[in-house]
């Protein structure tokens, strides 16, 4: 019987694995005692050697039983008296010692001893700004939503630079929908470090939260010129063409998804076209030379579309490096390129641009 | 001979801990990329394949039929990959909820015929994509099965689910990538 699935099994069998980026099983055997588990293991069948003793023999019941009570009696006040306040956890001497402490209590997921801790690191420097914030990440990982935010603020009180704290009550207050609390953080948070991506993209779902497309158009198109890899930049992508802006678009070259300003290629010319030839360049680090083609649609103009094109194909030959044996062909129409979509292209003039495999040509 | 994971389950648990990196060696690349598709990020996949290996030696006396240690070891990265979705989807939640999947993703970017036809010479990237839109719990017994070539009752013991259950699955989640991948083509 034909199999419809067959081509999927066969990709999934030929699935691209990744390598490990370092060696796991060095780091691993770096930090597990050899003892451990013998040591775990030796208490739980010496545990149960007794147990089965106690079960079958009724003078080592009493007498377990008589040494549990004795040791119960005398040892409760001789742990006493040694460790009186055995439950309370040792508070460090310094800040950054319980800051060090709570970490590693906040990364066990311990959050009540880890909040303890940095509690106590902000008693001894209450002017620091990233105790606050850790105390808020411990709230936040406990769903205490009013408390998470009290303790970033305070951060923000102490510096009221603290990137960290003004992102993330930036974005508790975007999970509540409360875009009017968090554009103005996510503002103050580009205005100190303007490449920050998630407070880029973050602004745009802010605005679009608001309704206000043409500020959401804004936001997406400032977060695409910084950025243009991974989810965010596609959705970014994605979003604006919904809203039917394509200035920006996504392009199959050298076995990935690259996006870029089609607007920059098509109408500008000098350093902004060479800036997003470089994505293209970069793109194509594989040893496996391409074909690299252009097309340029431009409705009723086929003169302009050819010069257009031609432009394009010398910009990329004079950047990609000569040792990668890549080759560029430029081709034009003088009508529009045919688009899928629920709007009208704003964009009469278009550039496709992709590459194939030279072994297939 | 290698020897097998029974054997050097057995001897950890006797005392030689060294062997617990054979453990670690043969079975990290899997452990690894499955933390991948939860993070899709290198250093965070390293370091939780680490974390997971790490438990796995803490709580090794409590493995019950040693012949079993893959299966155990990836409920427990499976429980973890999910642990670390939860914490980071809190962060995210309003930015997952205004998402769109990737398949309307691909399909609004508006594909013409030339890049339909390269997009047939990229399956496996289109493949990943579509893998990556479905949800662990139907992507990964799909992988076990087809790419690591486990049988369907390991799958079944891994997932903790009845046999039939998991050919029901893996059937329900062939049919769904099928469309995913047409739809990618015929956009």
């Amino acid at each position: 019987m034909n199999d419809k699935f067959g081509y999927i099994k066969t990709g999934l069998k030929d699935l691209p694995e990744k390598d490990p980026p370092y060696d796991i099983t060095g780091a691993v055997m770096a930090n597990i005692s050899p003892h451990r588990v013998q040591t775990k293991r030796k208490f739980y069948f010496d545990f149960k050697n007794i147990l089965f003793d106690l079960y079958h023999n009724r003078f080592a019941t009493i007498a377990a039983g008589t040494i549990c009570t004795l040791l119960a009696f005398f040892g409760g006040y001789a742990l006493h008296a040694v460790m009186p306040h055995h439950k309370v956890p040792k508070i460090a001497g310094t800040a950054d010692a319980n800051f060090q402490i709570g970490k590693e209590y906040y990364f066990a997921g311990m959050g009540q001893e880890a909040l303890h801790f940095f509690t106590e690191a902000s008693k001894q420097s209450p002017e620091n700004p990233v105790y606050p914030f850790w105390r808020g990440l411990v709230y936040w990982s406990e769903g205490e939503i009013a408390k998470e935010r009290e303790s970033y603020r305070q951060s923000i009180i102490n510096s009221n630079n603290y990137l960290p704290a003004l992102l993330n009550l930036a974005n508790s207050y975007l999970n509540q929908g409360d875009f009017n609390q968090a554009l103005p953080l996510y503002n103050r948070v580009i205005e100190l470090e303007p490449q920050e991506e998630q407070a880029l993209y973050n602004r745009a779902l802010s605005y679009r939260l608001a309704g206000y497309e043409k500020q959401e158009q804004a936001a997406l198109k400032k977060f695409l010129e910084l950025h243009r890899t991974g989810k965010r930049a596609e959705k970014a992508v994605q979003r604006l063409h919904t809203l039917g802006n394509r200035e920006f678009r996504s392009y199959p070259i050298g076995g990935q998804q690259v996006i870029l300003n089609q607007s920059v290629l098509l109408g500008e010319t000098g350093s902004p076209v060479l800036d997003e030839i470089q994505i293209v360049t970069k793109a194509l680090h594989e040893p496996v030379p391409v074909k690299i083609h252009v097309v340029v649609f431009s409705p009723g103009n086929l003169e302009l579309g050819r010069e257009k094109a031609r432009s394009l194909q010398e910009s990329l030959n004079l950047i990609i490096p000569t040792n990668m044996k890549h080759s560029v062909t430029s081709s034009w129409f003088d009508r529009p390129e045919s688009q899928t979509g629920n709007r009208p292209d704003k964009i009469d003039e278009s550039l496709l641009l992709f590459t194939t495999p030279t072994t297939y040509l | 001979m290698e020897p097998s994971d029974e054997e050097l389950v057995a001897r950890v648990l006797d005392g030689s801990g060294d062997d617990y990196a054979v453990l670690v060696r043969r079975y990290e690349r899997i452990i690894y990329n499955l933390m991948y598709r939860f993070t899709a990020n290198e250093m965070e996949s390293a370091d939780l394949t680490q974390e997971i290996f790490i438990r796995s030696y803490s709580n090794l006396n409590r493995l019950k039929k040693r012949n079993k240690y893959f299966s155990w070891l990836y409920s427990i990265a499976m429980n973890r990959g999910r642990d670390w979705s939860k914490q980071k989807n809190m962060t995210l939640q309003k930015e997952a909820e205004l998402a769109t999947s990737s398949a309307a993703c691909l399909s609004s970017a508006g594909l013409s015929q030339p890049e339909n036809t390269l997009q047939e010479k990229q399956d496996s990237l289109l493949l990943e994509k579509a893998l990556m839109s479905l949800s662990p719990k139907k992507r990964e017994p799909l992988i076990l099965r087809y790419r690591y070539e486990y049988s369907i009752r390991e799958v079944a013991e891994i997932f903790s689910m009845s046999e039939s259950s998991v050919k029901m699955s893996i059937k329900r989640s062939l049919d769904q990538l099928n469309t995913i991948l047409k739809k990618y083509l015929s956009a």
